[in-house]
């Protein structure tokens, strides 16, 4: 019998912060270039970063990554960045990181993950790249987006943003907002059904 | 590229929606945990008034005064999930048949932070963690010993605090063989021992040694009674010579042929480092997408103690990220890396008996196993699979820190089981493997229902 192969020493501080800072004095550890932000941040919300990232990469290690960069990135963006809500800040951040790699492992053909799922529900809503993608181009397609998004109801707003920007599964959403799957599966597919009508409302033929 | 484009006009949604929704999931997770308070309210007031009429009245009526055993009070009942996750150190002589040293007991929150590797993700485990290989010959699996018994064994770090003087004497002393073995024409160069300060990534601290010679990049480091060695190619794929022979392995060998293959280099580093060690693995790395075989290949020399641990000091050779070249050469990023100790590391805290294949499967289809490291929502996510018809059973011995207070670092058995799940496009299978107690363990119950709540918040 011997050492687990695939799991590597982990780091062996013997010190471990017990106290959680508030958001405000961690980005002023940032701000003040204090390299202990990185810690407490990791602290605060490594394991909430970590699960985005995991249902976008579905990989332990590519997770670890994401949120190495993810930390990297805050580091080189606060200051001259203040953001307002840190735990979103650092969800923007870790979404575009982990779709990055998303990305780059599905031209390899690597593991399908709830990401691969939930776009291929959106695939359908949209034609094939000769007509929309040829005109609209990544910035415009978010503006029309955004103000989809902006148009939808709260709670529909929720169901799309938990599944096609956090990539949760259908059951996931349905337990945290307490309705069934099949009231989810009902929503997405009219919120699918108004995202098409809003791409045809600004002029494209979908 | 049509998912690309949406996922990138996805992640450019104004940070305001996200906000919004964090603030909306909350409130969400306000409500479910109102909802279950309410739930396990109702079901506490039921059973009290289940209690006061089957039991406390019908005795009131008879008046009979209730003959309760001594010590039955509730408040001998856990109810604080974390007390689970508690190591504990029994008060010796407290209870009869405890022995008189006090011995640390493990709980199965604890075995959660050992296979979980630390407090970053918190001790919820998800169910099993994807392996990848071309069959179960290749999973590196370990077999079940006859032995009935088995140690736990503390994992000591040993100050000593920070000698430069010992750190000279250990690199001065292997130095002129070692660059002698990889290029005999490069000299023997001056360096400089540093001291790694504390940062907001790792506060340990070490003294090191770095420098580049013989093609090669040697990094030397020492802390307290553990000292290291870590040597690879100079650049990315570039070959390194050993006694005037390229360092590298076929990966389509078998074990045994990379082992013959490896010995002239095996006995030069033994004479170098003057050691003999007996134990030795061979471990491959595999992933889905790699042809050829594994992605890396790394080999172990290791002094084995009785339960076959690795104790303290190793060789390790690794061939990373092979390249398969025109000629058929396999040319991988070599790297040896040496650590060694004064004393043994390993420090057995006491026997345990293993609990038996039979009754460790009766945990396995229980649903309680230790799958990998992981977070709550991971294992919410995660696609239910059955272990029942399971391919592969072995055992292993798992390392690591036992809660978040970093005070206790132990070495444990498990069952470990495999369960193919799917195979892929370079032929290479995915298999689920997942963890089980080999021995019995406390809490197990409290600690695998409290687990249910963790996952789906």
């Amino acid at each position: 019998m011997r050492q687990l192969p695939l799991r590597k020493e982990k780091n062996m501080d013997s010190t471990h912060s017990t106290s959680v800072l508030s958001d405000n004095e961690i980005i002023e550890l940032y701000w003040s270039r204090d390299e202990s932000a990185i810690k407490e941040t990791d602290s605060k919300y490594g394991k909430y970063l970590f699960a985005v990232s995991f249902n976008i990469v579905h990989d332990n290690l590519d997770c670890e990554e994401c949120l190495n960069d993810t930390y990297l990135g805050a580091w080189n963006s606060i200051p001259p960045a203040r953001p307002n809500v840190l735990k979103a800040y650092l969800t923007v951040i870790i979404r575009r990181i982990s779709v990055n790699k998303y990305n780059s492992k599905s031209k390899k053909k690597a593991v399908p993950t709830e990401m691969t799922v939930s776009l291929d529900e959106l695939d359908g809503v949209l034609a094939e790249e000769s007509d929309v993608y040829k005109i609209l181009d990544s910035e415009k397609l978010s503006r029309v987006l955004n103000s989809f998004v902006g148009s939808l109801s709260d709670r529909r707003r929720f169901i799309f943003i938990s599944r096609y920007y956090f990539a949760e599964s259908i059951e996931a959403i349905s337990k945290e907002i307490g309705k069934s799957k099949s009231t989810v599966n009902k929503e997405l597919a009219s919120i699918r059904a108004e995202f098409l009508s809003a791409l045809e409302r600004e002029g494209y033929t979908v | 590229m049509k998912n690309e484009n949406l996922n990138n006009a996805l992640s450019n949604l104004d940070i305001s929606f996200i906000e919004n929704h964090l603030k909306e999931k909350e409130k969400y997770a306000r409500k479910r945990k109102f909802k279950a308070m309410l739930v396990r309210f109702g079901a506490t007031a039921a059973c009290v008034a289940f209690i006061a009429t089957s039991i406390i009245l019908p005795i009131r009526l008879a008046n009979i005064p209730p003959d309760l055993p001594p010590g039955s009070s509730s408040s001998q009942v856990t109810t604080n999930p974390n007390q689970d996750q508690q190591t504990t150190l029994p008060n010796p002589g407290q209870t009869p048949g405890i022995p008189s040293q006090p011995k640390l007991v493990l709980k199965a929150g604890n075995l959660a932070y050992i296979v979980s590797g630390g407090p970053t993700y918190g001790t919820p485990t998800n169910a099993y963690t994807t392996v990848y290989a071309p069959n179960g010959k290749y999973l590196g699996i370990q077999p079940i010993p006859d032995d009935k018994v088995c140690g736990i064994y503390e994992v000591k770090h040993i100050p000593g605090g920070l000698d430069e003087n010992r750190l000279k004497g250990f690199i001065d002393g292997m130095l002129p063989q070692l660059i002698d073995v990889l290029d005999p024409n490069a000299s023997v160069p001056q360096y400089e021992v540093k001291k790694k300060e504390p940062s907001a990534v790792s506060s340990t601290v070490y003294l090191f040694a770095d420098f580049e010679t013989a093609g090669c990049i040697f990094g030397f480091s020492q802390n307290g009674e553990r000292f290291l060695l870590q040597l690879r190619s100079s650049g990315y794929h570039q070959k390194t010579s050993f006694n005037g022979r390229t360092l590298e392995v076929d990966r389509r060998n078998t074990d045994e042929e990379i082992l013959e293959s490896l010995e002239p280099v095996k006995n030069s580093l033994f004479e170098i480092f003057g050691v003999e060690f007996s134990g030795v693995n061979v471990e491959r790395y595999y992933d889905g997408w790699t042809d050829g075989g594994p992605q890396s290949v790394y080999v172990t020399y290791y002094p084995e103690n009785s339960d076959g641990l690795k104790d303290g000091k190793y060789i390790e050779i690794q061939f990373n990220e092979f390249l398969n070249e025109d000629n058929g050469n396999y040319l991988s990023d070599v790297k040896i890396i040496y650590e060694y100790r004064e004393e043994t590391n390993l420090q057995k805290l006491y026997d345990v008996e293993l609990i038996s294949l039979t009754e460790a499967e009766e945990l396995l289809y229980k649903g309680y196993v230790f799958g990998g490291h992981s977070c709550p929502k991971c294992m919410s996510m995660q696609d239910k699979i059955s272990f029942e018809d399971y391919d592969y059973v072995g055992m292993e011995y798992l390392y690591g820190y036992t809660d978040d207070k970093k005070i206790y670092r132990v070495a444990a058995p498990f069952y470990v089981f495999y369960k193919e799940i799917g195979i892929f496009e370079n032929g290479n299978k995915t298999y689920a493997k997942t963890y089980v107690a080999a021995f019995e363990v406390e809490g197990m119950d409290v600690y695998f229902n409290n687990q249910i709540s963790k996952h789906v918040d």
